[in-house]
């Protein structure tokens, strides 16, 4: 075989080569969460406090929320450092929040959360606080999903970053769910 | 239903949008990261283990006094002949108090039963060591030879103290029990 093939084939194999794996602006934020850098921690937060927010909103009361999604995000500034998929810190951090809220649910004494009429006095917050409530009787996947969608307002790509779900997961859970709502609610399609 | 609205907001949706304006209430209010907690201190190995030994040492000095108290309280409990002749040293006592209380029998002439009880120096280390090996030979029913089971030079500073200290409780205990002892002896006249 003649030396300029060799080195040919040399220079193709070394032309193929895999580059370096491109970084993602989340696992750099992550990274420098776990190096950290507080601004890169307020980022982080913004990013996914939405979708924290939405999965407690989803099982526990409303006055607990706001708490446990700061214990949440806490713990997860805690154990950033030792989590090894870097890309996948948001199906990371709705599986800490999701057990924050069985947590709660465990310690918590039962409480009733005051009824509309007492506290507000307006049939807008009572149609709300229905709307939720049927929202919350749904299945996990339908319920987180729906939350996201209808309270926080994330579009269906957003939540699919965010969770880490496939986009297809997440439109078939948002179509099934906001059915099976419609149905609990007695609106007709 | 529009999937499309349902999925990013493109087109319209009567009913979902009146979804969304109701559970708009409970949409996560804009606010700042929580405080990022300090970090925690970083442990030093050697110093765990040396606070375990420590904790270890005190266990064992403890459940070695308890021992050698109940033993005690049940030796002076059955202070029958039987149970003194399973430690040559524990016969000699015994003999000497039944020496003791014969002197002191009431048939007698109070001048010569009086001087009975002579305060004894406690060289208990001595006796615990004794006890020790005469209870190994007749567990194993063997001649094991006077080797300890403890040789003092390969012990670690921390052993070493933790040994010590075994030791002097065992010498108090023994001391203790035998002014017990030598009081309920003279407690019969």
């Amino acid at each position: 075989m003649p030396e300029t093939e060799i080195t040919g084939s040399m220079f193709m194999f070394t032309s193929t080569a895999p580059a370096a794996r491109k970084v993602s602006p989340t696992e750099a934020i992550v990274g420098r969460v776990a190096d950290g850098d507080p601004g890169a921690f307020e980022e982080f937060y913004e990013m996914y406090a939405p979708m924290v927010h939405a999965i407690m909103l989803g099982r526990v009361r409303r006055d607990e929320v706001d708490d446990l999604v700061q214990d949440v995000f806490i713990a997860a500034y805690r154990g950033i450092g030792g989590l090894r998929d870097r890309a996948a810190a948001g199906a990371w951090l709705a599986s800490i929040a999701r057990n924050r809220a069985a947590e709660f649910y465990r310690s918590d004494r039962p409480t009733e959360e005051l009824s509309g009429d007492l506290r507000e006095g307006c049939n807008r917050k009572n149609e709300a606080r229905e709307i939720l409530d049927a929202i919350r009787g749904l299945p996990d996947a339908y319920r987180e999903t729906l939350v996201m969608r209808l309270v926080e307002g994330m579009t269906g790509p957003e939540i699919s970053e965010r969770t880490g779900l496939t986009p297809e997961s997440v439109r078939v859970n948002l179509h099934r769910g906001m059915k099976m709502l419609r149905a609990r609610l007695g609106i007709e399609e | 239903m529009n999937d499309e609205y349902l999925w990013d907001k493109k087109g319209d949706d009567p009913g979902i949008r009146s979804l969304e304006n109701a559970l708009s209430e409970f949409r996560m209010r804009p606010g700042s990261a929580p405080a990022i907690p300090p970090a925690a201190p970083a442990v030093v190995e050697t110093k765990r283990r040396g606070f375990f030994r420590l904790r270890l040492a005190f266990a064992v000095v403890c459940v070695v006094t308890a021992a050698v108290a109940l033993a005690g309280l049940i030796a002076l409990r059955d202070s029958s002949p039987v149970a003194t002749e399973t430690t040559p040293v524990q016969t000699e006592t015994q003999s000497r108090t039944t020496t003791e209380v014969v002197r002191s029998d009431p048939s007698e002439p109070q001048e010569k039963a009086s001087p009975v009880v002579r305060p004894r120096k406690p060289a208990r280390p001595r006796m615990v060591k004794t006890v020790y090996f005469k209870k190994q030979k007749a567990n194993n029913g063997s001649e094991t030879g006077d080797r300890p089971l403890l040789n003092e030079s390969q012990l670690t500073a921390e052993e070493r103290h933790a040994y010590e200290k075994l030791m002097l409780a065992l010498s108090i205990t023994s001391s203790k029990l035998k002014i017990v002892k030598d009081k309920l002896n003279g407690g019969g006249e």
